[in-house]
């Protein structure tokens, strides 16, 4: 009986899937060419060590990165130690996950005198992996706070996995993923917020050559096979520069959560909503400016903080001064028929929302509070 | 039904035994009483209470025995025909070990979603009630993201199917490391589903669940729950790559049954036509009907499926009284999911009272119980035969199931061999988890979950395989290990479902509709809906404006038309390897690789009705070309078989060759358990290769499901049986019921009385002695 392997390789050649299937070139032994910086810390695994210099406090305020679970794990939120944060970013041999996708390169960036120092680890081919994630696993010690742009759906699940399948240790610490707060404020306003669309928008830097994160993978694949590929120095600039940019936008959109007047390209309404459970003065400020330049959203959140507050005078004024839609003009009925004891105006009101309101059920409940206040007004109680 | 007895129910419909002559053969399958055993000693008191409040006392034996062997911690295969309590087989087991250790988890294979949905409602309704602290999760495409974490981390029982296991949970198994570490039991139900093709991959998706939980530490033991087949116990050890204890005793009662076989009555006598399986099929489907019976019709196609519906519908068609209120569905694969499950439902609750249906509601979809089934033409197996029987019948009140002779040989042989048919016993299930394409693409699969180290044991041929993964670049050997070393995701490309993946859609774009009806595999669709095509769907008519290969697209327009289409496909065939050969006084054979290429060159239109050929069409679609195995039976001139056929001439050799090779095709699916439609023939009166005349039997499954293999084995007993209905048919001249018609085309110089003769002479030959054993 014919093996296996010509059996399938027979099948290969009447599909003809062959011809467009890459020819592995032979691997470069001793011969590598090291890439950019990179020294080997053990067999397998390379290490490079890069420094950018920035102006950092030492004192960082996370409040708005965190979850509950993890702001009472961590001592004062609003004033971690910087040499206590590990800016962290992965880069993977796919997009889509699952156990055969694997984590190549990690870097991780710490607060150090004048900037950050950003550590990277790159394996030289699969069998590195254990010895990259036994390094990532000493980076990340006791104290560490991670802090990563859509680490939690994305890198921590992926390194959570690998460490199972290498039977090791995940660290699990405090974990600030910036990139909720971040669409928080830019999503409106900037649309996109991938790290270097805002890396652009916000911090107003751009990137000199770059790789497209989709690339990367099969970079790291024919770096494997091959032992050389020049586009690796690109894969591992993006890594190091993608992790120094996280800092930075960290620091930024902080900065933005406490003075929220900083910048002009800030959502208000999803600010301020965040900050009416916070600080309600500053929410309402935030609010009061955003309605002021014609936000509606920011209004009827400025509406729903009033009345947490008690304010209903100001929310009737707020209410009035929104376009009219259903639900104002519903609530200013409410207001007008129980509070201000004048049925016709609530009248009045409810009559010009019914034409506007196209929900069924909303529609027969409107109706119901017409026929109610048509009744009252006939016959005062 | 209100009546009791069998015989009674046949009476009131079609008139006392033997007034019909149409019915060759009535059957009464006596009722059965249930014996029963105690509930275990070591029962949970809980699962007890659970128990008699749904009204049971007593188990019926063969689950007494299922549950003392799955506790022993020995892996079981239980056979039970349907509405048994099979279920209890699995669920007593599996909810003691869960009750009692606090941790254990198990794991529930269903075919489809559907069985796991029926399955999860019964857990969480009778077995459990709630009451007991065991968390049942199904875990399928339809289980929104949200409820994902909750069903891999909480459900102690998870309910999916092997498509959900191969593509969903096996790659992401570091997400289910709680659930693989305390693995107790996997329960795989409906075995018997598992074969051919699909059963081959779903015994690789067995061999990487087995190895991820090893990983984790755990081996669970399997519970294997299936039908009457031949092979039980060999088919479960093949699924699951480990010994079982067979379960086959069966306590529960069984309400009285009657089978009876219809042969159509002959139209012409001196030719062997009868009226047809159709035809014959709708009228009794209309007489059970119109007296409240519910009836459920099986049918061998999609096409006929749908056709003999219509006509069941046109001759209810009646717009005063609502079409007599009786309202009949087609059931198929094909149809969107949403719509199979609404004809389900209106089964279930009675607003439809009439289904016609492929093989697709053999497997266990509850439709509730139905009172008739009508069989149009041998479904290919005997174990499919008594599954569709078994469609009708509820647990108590009398059930009919009515098989309606086609004109083909395997069905004649059948109704004129009651005894044969009543006293067999059912065919093997087979599948070859070594198919060297599925299991190639399982080891893919399988290196994307964890990297193979050296040594490591998975199936027949790991190292060949990876070797040959990494000529392409999927993986990569370095340090001792394979490594998976591509961007994709292997399992997201690969379907269990067939060899092939990929599937045409079909857009209906009648009027700028463009909506999608349907969905058909790539190889069928060359056959089924190329260009000017007939395609029925529901009842209503669709010709075929454009079928794009290249984009998996076929664009159809509702038209109303009076004949369906049927394409005429030519076959060609070379031999690559032989890798084992035998000989008889009678024959040769040889075993191994072939290419097959097939093309549709053109198709008859056939009348509704009458079923006359009203003219020709061409197909312009590229060949499909397959490896796959084969048997091939050579005459050389120093075989018996050669010597008859060297002494005839050449027009009526190819002749002869030609309606043996028919007869044989047509008789085997009964010897292999395998669909008629799963084997291809292609014959020569003298094959290139061989240099002798030859017939190549071959397996429509690229790279083969054991068909082949199986069908050398049993080549004496399919000669004998071949031998049989083409000798000794009444008929003058040849006819469909033994060699068959399509000799005459080619060859209708030969008179039917010589070729008749002859293949009769050819095949005596065959079969006179026994097979001396091959190498």
């Amino acid at each position: 009986m014919a093996s296996l392997k010509e059996r399938l390789r027979r099948a290969r050649e009447i599909a003809g899937a062959r011809a467009d299937a890459p020819r592995p070139e032979p691997r470069a032994h001793n011969d590598r060419n090291m890439p950019e910086g990179f020294e080997r810390a053990a067999p397998g695994l390379l290490r490079r060590e890069t420094f950018f210099a920035l102006e950092l406090p030492e004192a960082w305020n996370l409040e708005p990165f965190l979850p509950a679970a993890d702001l009472a794990s961590i001592g004062e939120p609003r004033a971690v130690e910087g040499g206590r944060l590990r800016f962290f970013d992965l880069e993977t041999t796919g997009l889509s996950g699952g156990a055969g996708t694997i984590a190549f390169l990690a870097a991780v960036g710490r607060v150090v005198e004048g900037g950050v120092s950003v550590r990277q680890w790159l394996i030289e081919d699969w069998p590195g992996e254990p010895a990259l994630l036994a390094e990532l696993a000493r980076d990340l010690d006791e104290e560490a706070v991670l802090v990563s742009y859509n680490g939690r759906s994305f890198d921590v699940p992926l390194a959570r996995g690998r460490f199972v399948m290498n039977r090791l240790r995940w660290p699990e610490r405090p974990h600030a993923d910036i990139l909720h707060a971040c669409r928080r404020l830019w999503r409106r306003t900037l649309g996109s917020c991938s790290l270097q669309a805002l890396e652009s928008a916000v911090l107003g830097a751009e990137r000199a050559a770059d790789i497209p994160g989709a690339e990367i993978p099969e970079v790291f694949i024919a770096f494997a096979r091959t032992g050389r590929d020049e586009r690796m120095d690109l894969v591992a600039r993006h890594n190091a520069r993608d992790v120094a940019s996280l800092a930075l936008l960290a620091l930024e959109a902080a900065r933005v959560h406490a003075e929220p007047f900083r910048r002009v390209d800030v959502d208000p309404a999803s600010l301020g909503a965040w900050l009416s459970r916070r600080d309600p003065a500053l929410a309402r400020s935030v609010l009061e400016t955003g309605f002021g330049r014609g936000d509606e959203r920011a209004g009827l959140a400025l509406a729903a903080l009033c009345r947490r507050e008690g304010d209903e005078a100001a929310r009737d004024a707020v209410l009035a001064g929104l376009e009219p839609t259903p639900f104002t003009l519903v609530e200013r009925a409410k207001r007008a028929e129980h509070a201000l004891g004048d049925p016709s105006a609530a009248l009045e009101l409810a009559e010009a929302a019914l034409p506007l309101e196209r929900r069924q059920a909303a529609r027969a409940a409107l109706e119901r509070r017409i026929a109610r206040l048509r009744r009252k007004i006939r016959a005062p109680a | 039904m209100d009546t009791d007895s069998a015989t009674g129910f046949f009476a009131k419909t079609f008139g006392p035994p033997g007034s019909d002559p149409r019915f060759v053969h009535v059957e009464s399958i006596p009722p059965r009483e249930g014996v029963h055993a105690d509930f275990p000693r070591d029962l949970d008191p809980r699962l007890a209470r659970a128990l008699r409040g749904r009204g049971i006392e007593r188990l019926y034996v063969h689950q007494a025995r299922s549950y003392d062997a799955a506790r022993s911690g020995r892996n079981v295969c239980v056979v039970t025909p349907t509405a048994s309590g099979k279920t209890l087989c699995y669920n007593l087991p599996v909810a003691q070990a869960l009750l009692e250790s606090p941790s254990a988890r198990a794991l529930y294979l269903f075919p489809t979603k559907a069985l796991s949905q029926d399955q999860q409602a019964e857990l969480n309704e009778l077995a459990l009630g709630g009451e007991l602290p065991i968390r049942v999760a199904t875990y399928d495409g339809d289980t929104p993201s949200s409820l994902r974490a909750a069903a891999r981390d909480t459900g102690r029982i998870v309910i999916t199917n092997p498509d959900m296991l191969h593509s969903g949970v096996l790659p992401n198994h570091p997400k289910w490391i709680k659930f693989f570490s305390d693995l107790r039991y996997v329960v795989i139900d409906e075995m018997h589903g598992y074969r051919g093709v699909f059963g081959s991959h779903v015994a690789n998706v067995v061999r990487r669940l087995k190895r991820v939980a090893a990983f984790y530490g755990a081996r669970p033991s399997f519970i294997l729950c299936s039908a009457t087949i031949g092979n039980p116990e060999e088919l479960a050890k093949r699924l699951i790559g480990e010994d079982v204890e067979l379960v086959d005793v069966n306590g529960a009662p069984s309400a009285p049954k009657l089978v009876a076989f219809c042969n159509p009555p002959l139209v012409d006598p001196v030719q062997g036509i009868r009226k047809s399986t159709a035809t014959e099929s709708v009228e009794l489907a209309l007489r059970l009907l119109r007296s409240g019976v519910k009836t459920i019709l099986f049918a061998r196609s999609r096409v006929r499926v749908e056709l003999i519906a219509s006509y069941l519908n046109d001759a209810l068609a009646n717009v005063w009284t609502e079409n007599e209120r009786i309202r009949v569905e087609p059931y198929r694969s094909g149809l969107l999911p949403n719509e199979r499950r609404a004809i389900e439902k209106g089964l279930r609750n009675g607003e439809i009272q009439g289904v016609v249906s492929t093989n697709a509601l053999e497997l266990g979809i509850d439709i509730g119980g139905l009172d008739a089934a009508v069989i149009a033409g041998f479904p290919g197996s005997f174990a499919s035969f008594w599954q569709q029987a078994g469609r009708a019948g509820r647990r108590s009140g009398a059930s009919l199931a009515v098989f309606v002779a086609s004109s083909n040989p395997l069905d004649q042989y059948i109704v004129a061999h009651p005894d044969y048919f009543f006293g067999r016993d059912p065919e093997s299930a087979r599948l070859d988890p070594d198919n060297p394409y599925v299991y190639a693409d399982h080891v893919k699969c399988a290196a994307f979950e964890l990297p193979f180290a050296e040594g490591e044991g998975f199936g027949p041929d790991v190292e060949g395989a990876l070797s040959f993964l990494e000529e392409d670049g999927h993986v990569r050997k370095t340090g001792g290990r394979w490594f998976w070393s591509s961007q994709g995701y292997p399992s997201e490309g690969i379907s269990l479902r067939s060899a092939m993946a990929d599937n045409v859609v079909i857009v209906d774009a009648t009027e700028g509709r463009d909506a999608v009806i349907g969905e058909m595999d790539r190889p069928s669709a060359k056959e089924l809906i190329f260009d000017d095509a007939v395609y029925i769907h529901r009842g209503r008519q669709f010709v075929v404006l454009k079928l794009d290969i290249e984009n998996r697209l076929c664009k159809v327009e509702e038209r109303e038309v009076n004949y369906y289409t049927d394409a005429v496909v030519k076959t060609d065939l070379k031999v690559l390897s032989v890798d084992a050969e035998g000989s008889s006084p009678g024959y040769a054979w040889s075993l191994g690789d072939v290419l097959v290429r097939s093309q549709a060159e053109k198709f008859k239109k056939i009348r509704f009705h009458t079923h006359e050929n009203v003219g020709y069409g061409e197909v312009h679609q590229s060949p499909e070309e397959t490896q796959t195995r084969a048997a091939s039976l050579l005459f050389p001139p120093g075989s018996a078989g050669g010597a008859v056929l060297a002494k005839l001439s050449e027009a009526e050799r190819a002749a002869a060759v030609s309606s043996a090779a028919n007869l044989v095709r047509q008789i085997a699916p009964v010897f292999l358990m395998c669909d008629p439609r799963d084997l291809g023939v292609s014959e020569r009166s003298r094959d290139p290769h061989f240099e002798a005349p030859c017939i190549h039997l071959y397996d429509r499954y690229p790279g083969g499901t054991g068909l082949a293999e199986a069908l050398v084995e049993r080549l004496p007993e399919i000669f004998a049986a071949a031998l049989e209905r083409g000798g000794g048919c009444a008929c003058e001249s040849g006819c469909p019921s033994c060699i068959g018609v399509d000799w005459q085309v080619p060859f209708a110089q030969v008179p039917g009385r010589a070729v008749k003769a002859s293949t009769r002479a050819f095949l005596a030959a065959c079969a006179g002695a026994g097979d001396r054993a091959g190498s």
